[in-house]
């Protein structure tokens, strides 16, 4: 019987595994960089909701301010989902039979609260606090997007550690008056007004770790 | 030069006096017991089952964790913010002593509670049972419904049942009805009781509390004024106190918070006028602590010190005849040993001196003679309406006596029915009366208890008792003053308000708490605006007793019988056994609630059970030492507990606290159930009681055997050892600073001088500028009175885990502020000094620079971050703070068991209920980190955001931290070292403030103001 012997390309794979073993590392290394990175795994995350809610149409079209059902958003750590009273306060005359507001008549009805799910979902150990951020002059767009665009709202940012500590080392370009917070189409008037308004107002954004964690 | 000093002058327990080799292995160590050594860790197959199961779970989630929900209202009530706190006041009141407090609820869940700053009793402080109170509340043992003879019922069955039982016995005109209360202030109690007496004219109504002051101080005052008083003390005005055995800024004791506060202020010895405190006492207590002198003598000589102090204080002061003859001066053996002739001696010439602002205070569990002789001393002082005042009483039996004719009426078949509201008589009776026996024969029970208790489980029904903060109440403070408690959360399992139960009793139709409370102050505040405005302010502004001036009487000579005309010394079988309160579970109603079996007891350090407290000369005699198991047998009834020995307590006592070996409390403190049964932490000091050995008495006999037993202490497991143990003895006078107030007026600057080292300069330039907030603490040597109650709140705020007695063992504890206990002088007189130890939130922190991870990070206000998600567990921090602050989870404490994910522990009805205690401004750590005090970084936090979105500056004390807030006495003061106006800039500036072990050069941020003592020069 004839003896195995590998056939010539074989030869090749030692090249090859060089080229392999070369290109390995640089690849996993890019996997898990981008792979992993909370912009690939977080950003355009888009939950399906309970209700078809579009803020396209409603604070978008409509024009209605994002204070009218996030009302505590200027006072609280957190910008509180609106109750089903809020919904009920238009939809109770207009569009008072559509199917797709079902749910909402029927919390109303129970009493019991529509489960919205939650797109921007910090982890448990990050303490933000949106009054904080809104009275100092930073608008909704800057961390939402364009929601008044948004049919189903998803996640514009990646809203990871570095991406927060870049606007606290330098948060001149997202600073507004906070009148104009709710505004999305707000723009600075000129170059400097970041720059100006920081130190008119004596902003300054911590760093230290306390700050958000705690 | 020898590496180990002389004996040291300040010491943190007898072992580390003798030199102890056990004590000296464990300063080696850094970690008590190495990692490998951990018996009972799951093995490796059960942490591969454990973990595979987390790997499937990661695998199924795939990239992103578990989908959130935001879960809002249907209809938000007005003026709701969710996820902020709002704070409610309620009132507490334990063993009828009543105080007010704030309650802060997250989202409709109380998670903490604080003193209510405008209730004369506490002021704004709270107790550790204060404090411990909310984990009660969540509390899965806790009674979960209804039960008839053992088997689940409901409400509407018993409130059926109890309708057709007291209709029976109103035509009966209420032969054979019984109650039986704890003891409490709640007026609409009081109106109910009323009512049930009325209706139901032969129905008896009896009070019993196993510890409560109150009994003996009306009996003494009946004998001093005739009739019997209430005795309200203003210690504010007071120059000369003097306490025989009573421990007036303790937690048990009536308006303890308010006294510790007043005593407090009266101690800065940069006042014009300084107080002096001689405290006479069998064993340490609070306020024996801080006294300028302190005599340990057995309880039962207490009486003939009063008698000999009236004696000589008659004679200095120039007694009246119509205040009666005063005491002959007795001739107990005791009185001429030198030390005591000569404190006596000095005490009386103090008191003379002093007429009009003295005060002299008799202990609770004193016998009757004491507190008429104290109230006699005050008339002659010309102390009444200045230091002391008194109001009128009703004249009662003591609770005892009452417990006894309920016992005597059970046993003789009268009771037919019998109401327990809130009590626990079956465990808590003493042993002699056989309560358990006799309450079998009462034909119905009804126990109306927070947990199926040992009563509970035998009584025909038994009713939940719904936890304060669950239900509407009422309290009158020890002076009078209403409080009105709301409830903040409905009933997590059912319960009813005992007053909702007797309601049954005298109404037709079934009252809410809320009514019936309303219905009560309906007079007074019969309008609805005013209520509101009482039940907002929780207290209300009137309703203070009336002060009485009584006529003293003649006073006949008190008898000296047996071993209270003794001398100093007992012999065994002669013992004094003394019977308490325990500071921690009380009279043991508080067994199950784990953040009070954890606290580690002022004095000793024990946790997780009670001990055999000797003198060290006595247990020296009888040969035993600490964690010696001996007999303790008394009367024919005896207890077995391990021995530790306690020094500065009086020769010939032995200390034990009530309230311990439950056999019915839960999981925590102990139960016989069917479901995961635990055995009882501690044992059962009830069995050793008598009628004749209430709270103390002779005739104890002590057993030492020969087995020894490993003490749950935190003693020694975090002894500073700043180079060794060489020079440990000149080290701890640098580390607890004190002075008389002649040495402090002569150098002012005295803690500064303590230690004297080259100067301090930085290696490099100053990483921050600190030119904003500078955060920085002051605390009060002088004022620190070692309560304790600042680590319960810490617990409480900080999401602070439980790690179990075993963990305890291994020095594993997880509190992060730790209150230290030295020791000073000889064994037998020792002094006691206390040291409240937070994170020192060091400038130039040790622990920053050794973290490989940068889990540890200096914030620009100067504190040391912990930075939970960053850290790997190294403990390399640990091993290099100097002030051991540091605390590393080696387990998932807050889960069940051993070897639980927090995915899986989580899911259970358990878990979720005890999870609601959690604070959630602050991480709940997991396994593998490292914890320590924060400064409270949540509340600055918190206070900087809501300041700033209000443009405005924060205030100075706006934010307080947990422990300080809760102090009753304000040793802890906090704010802004960079605004010089700041009560803590001020008090950092203060000549006897000095920094802990300075010459390290870590530039703490916490200064210690050293203790200044106002000996009398007398006595030397």
């Amino acid at each position: 019987m004839k003896p195995f012997t590998f056939p010539r390309w074989a030869n090749k794979t030692r090249q090859l595994a060089g080229v392999v073993l070369g290109v390995a590392p640089v690849y996993l290394t890019a996997l898990v960089w981008y792979g992993f990175s909370p912009k690939t795994t977080d950003v355009g995350y888009q939950p399906k909701q309970p209700v078809p809610y579009s803020h396209a149409l409603h604070a978008g079209a409509l024009g209605i301010d994002c204070r009218y059902c996030h009302n505590t958003v200027d006072r609280a750590a957190h910008a509180a989902t609106p109750p089903t009273e809020t919904c009920m306060n238009c939809h109770a005359r207009i569009k008072a039979a559509s199917p797709a507001l079902e749910p909402i008549r029927e919390s109303m009805k129970s009493g019991k609260p529509v489960e919205w799910v939650k797109v921007h979902d910090m982890p448990d150990y990050v303490y933000f606090n949106h009054s904080a951020h809104v009275t100092r002059g930073i608008g909704c767009v800057s961390c939402h997007g364009r929601v008044d665009q948004m049919v189903e709202v998803y996640q514009k940012e990646s809203l990871s550690m570095g991406w927060c500590l870049e606007c606290h080392r330098a948060p001149e370009q997202h600073l507004r008056p906070p009148s104009e917070a709710t505004n999305m189409t707000w723009q600075q008037p000129s170059p400097s007004f970041g720059a100006e308004f920081r130190k008119a107002n004596n902003i300054n954004p911590p760093e230290d770790c306390s700050t958000c964690h705690r | 030069m020898s590496p180990v000093n002389d004996k040291p002058s300040y010491w943190r327990s007898l072992a580390e006096l003798e030199q102890d080799p056990e004590f000296l292995e464990t300063v080696e160590r850094e970690f008590r017991v190495p990692l490998d050594e951990e018996p009972g860790s799951p093995a490796r197959r059960r942490f591969m089952q454990v973990m595979g199961a987390s790997f499937a779970l990661a695998g199924l989630s795939g990239c992103r964790w578990k989908e959130d929900k935001m879960i809002d209202f249907a209809k938000r009530p007005q003026g709701m913010v969710p996820g902020e706190a709002r704070h409610y006041a309620t009132t507490m009141e334990i063993g009828g002593l009543a105080v007010g407090l704030m309650a802060t609820s997250y989202d409709g869940r109380p998670v903490k509670v604080e003193g209510n700053t405008a209730h004369p009793a506490n002021l704004g402080a709270a107790n550790a049972w204060h404090q411990a109170s909310v984990l009660e509340l969540y509390d899965p043992d806790r009674s979960q419904g209804v039960l008839k003879g053992g088997q689940k019922a409901e409400w509407k069955d018993f409130s059926a049942a109890a309708k057709e039982q007291f209709g029976k016995l109103k035509s009966a005109g209420g032969k054979g009805l019984y109650v039986l209360t704890g003891a409490s202030s709640s007026p609409t109690l009081a109106a109910l009781k009323k009512e049930t007496l009325t209706k139901y004219p032969q129905a008896k109504w009896l009070e019993h509390d196993a510890v409560a002051p109150g009994d003996e101080e009306r009996a003494g005052t009946k004998l001093a004024f005739g009739k019997p008083h209430r005795v309200h003390l203003d210690c504010a005005k007071a120059a000369v106190i003097v306490s025989l055995d009573a421990d007036f800024v303790g937690p048990a004791f009536p308006m303890g918070l308010r006294n510790a506060r007043a005593v407090a202020a009266g101690r800065d010895p940069d006042a014009p006028r300084m107080n002096r405190l001689y405290v006479i006492e069998p064993a340490y207590s609070h306020a024996g602590s801080i006294a300028d002198h302190r005599l340990a003598i057995r309880a039962e000589l207490v009486k003939a010190f009063a008698a000999a102090l009236d004696a000589a204080v008659s004679a200095l002061a120039g007694a009246g005849a119509d205040l009666g003859a005063a005491q002959p001066k007795p001739g107990a053996a005791f009185l001429s040993d030198a030390k005591v002739s000569k404190l006596l001696d000095a005490l009386a010439k103090d008191l003379a001196a002093n007429k009009g602002s003295s005060l002299v205070i008799a202990g609770p569990h004193q016998p009757p003679e004491v507190h008429a002789i104290a109230a006699r001393l005050n008339v002659v002082l010309g102390n009444v309406g200045n230091t002391v005042s008194y109001s009128e009483e009703a004249d009662v039996p003591s609770r005892a006596k009452q417990l006894e004719s309920l016992v005597a009426d059970l046993a003789s078949g009268q009771v037919d029915t019998l109401l327990v509201l809130g009590e626990n008589p079956v465990y808590s009776a003493p042993a002699d009366l056989d309560f358990a026996g006799a309450y079998a024969k009462a034909k119905t029970s009804i126990a109306v208890t927070s947990y199926v208790d040992e009563t509970a489980k035998v009584s025909t029904w038994h009713v939940p008792l719904a936890h304060f903060l669950e239900t509407w109440s009422d309290t009158a403070a020890w002076d009078g003053t209403l409080g009105i408690g709301q409830p903040l959360i409905a009933p997590l399992f059912g319960g009813k308000a005992a007053i909702e139960v007797v309601a049954l009793l005298t109404e037709d139709v079934a009252w809410n708490a809320k009514d019936l409370v309303r219905r009560t102050h309906k007079n007074a505040y019969a309008d609805d605006r005013k209520w509101n405005r009482l039940v907002q302010a929780g207290v209300a502004a009137a309703g203070q007793l009336e002060k009485v001036t009584p006529k003293l009487q003649a006073i006949a000579p008190v008898k000296l019988e047996g071993g209270e005309a003794g001398g100093l010394d007992a012999q065994n079988g002669q013992l004094e056994l003394l019977l308490g309160h325990c500071p921690k579970v009380y009279d043991g109603r508080w067994a199950n609630n784990s953040w009070l079996q954890e606290l580690p007891e002022s004095f000793t350090k024990l946790t997780w059970g009670n001990a055999a407290l000797i003198a060290p000369t006595t247990a020296a005699a009888l040969g035993v030492t600490d964690g010696t198991m001996a007999k303790l047998s008394v009367g024919g009834q005896s207890i077995e507990l391990p021995v530790m020995i306690a020094p500065g307590q009086a020769t010939g006592t032995v200390k034990v606290a009530l309230g311990y070996g439950r056999t019915s409390a839960g999981i925590v403190g102990g139960h016989n159930g069917d479901v995961t049964p635990t055995t009882p932490v501690g044992a059962n000091a009830y069995k050793l009681r008598s009628a004749k050995l209430h709270r103390f008495g002779s005739g104890l006999s002590v057993q030492g055997g020969g087995s020894r037993v490993h003490l749950a202490t935190t003693q020694d497991v975090h002894a500073i050892d700043a180079v060794g143990r060489k020079g440990t003895d000149e080290r701890v006078p640098m580390l607890v600073r004190e002075a008389s107030l002649a040495a402090y007026k002569k150098q002012p600057d005295f803690a500064k001088h303590v230690v004297h080292h080259p100067p301090l300069l930085q290696l490099w330039e100053e990483p921050v500028k600190y030119d904003g907030n500078k955060w920085g603490m002051t605390i009060d040597l002088g004022k620190c009175i070692g309560c304790s109650a600042c680590i319960t709140a810490c617990q409480a705020e900080n999401n602070i885990a439980v790690v179990g007695e075993e963990n305890v063992k291994r020095g594993r504890e997880l509190l992060w502020l730790r209150v230290d206990r030295y020791y000073s002088g000889k064994a037998e007189e020792a002094g006691v000094v206390w040291q409240p130890l937070p994170c020192q939130q060091c400038d130039n922190a040790p622990c920053e620079q050794v973290c490989p991870v940068g889990a540890t990070m200096h914030t620009h206000e100067g504190l040391n971050d912990m930075v939970y998600n960053r850290c790997i567990g190294t403990r390399y921090c640990a091993n290099n703070c100097p002030y051991k602050v540091r605390r590393f989870n080696y387990f998932n404490y807050h889960l069940d068991k051993v070897g639980q994910t927090p995915w899986h522990g989580m899911e259970n009805d358990r878990h979720r209920v005890k999870a609601m205690v959690f604070n959630p401004e602050v991480t709940v750590r997991a396994r593998g980190v490292m914890e320590k005090c924060t400064f409270c970084v949540q509340r600055i936090q918190n206070t900087k955001i809501k300041a700033k979105n209000a443009k405005r500056a924060i205030r100075d004390s706006e934010i307080q931290t947990a422990c300080q807030q809760t102090c009753p006495t304000g040793a802890i003061a906090f704010g802004n070292l960079n605004d010089k106006q700041s009560a803590v800039a001020k008090l950092t500036a203060l000549d006897r403030a000095y920094h802990l072990l300075a010459e390290l050069n870590n530039r703490p941020r916490v200064s210690y103001l050293a203790r200044v003592k106002n000996p009398n020069p007398e006595l030397g």
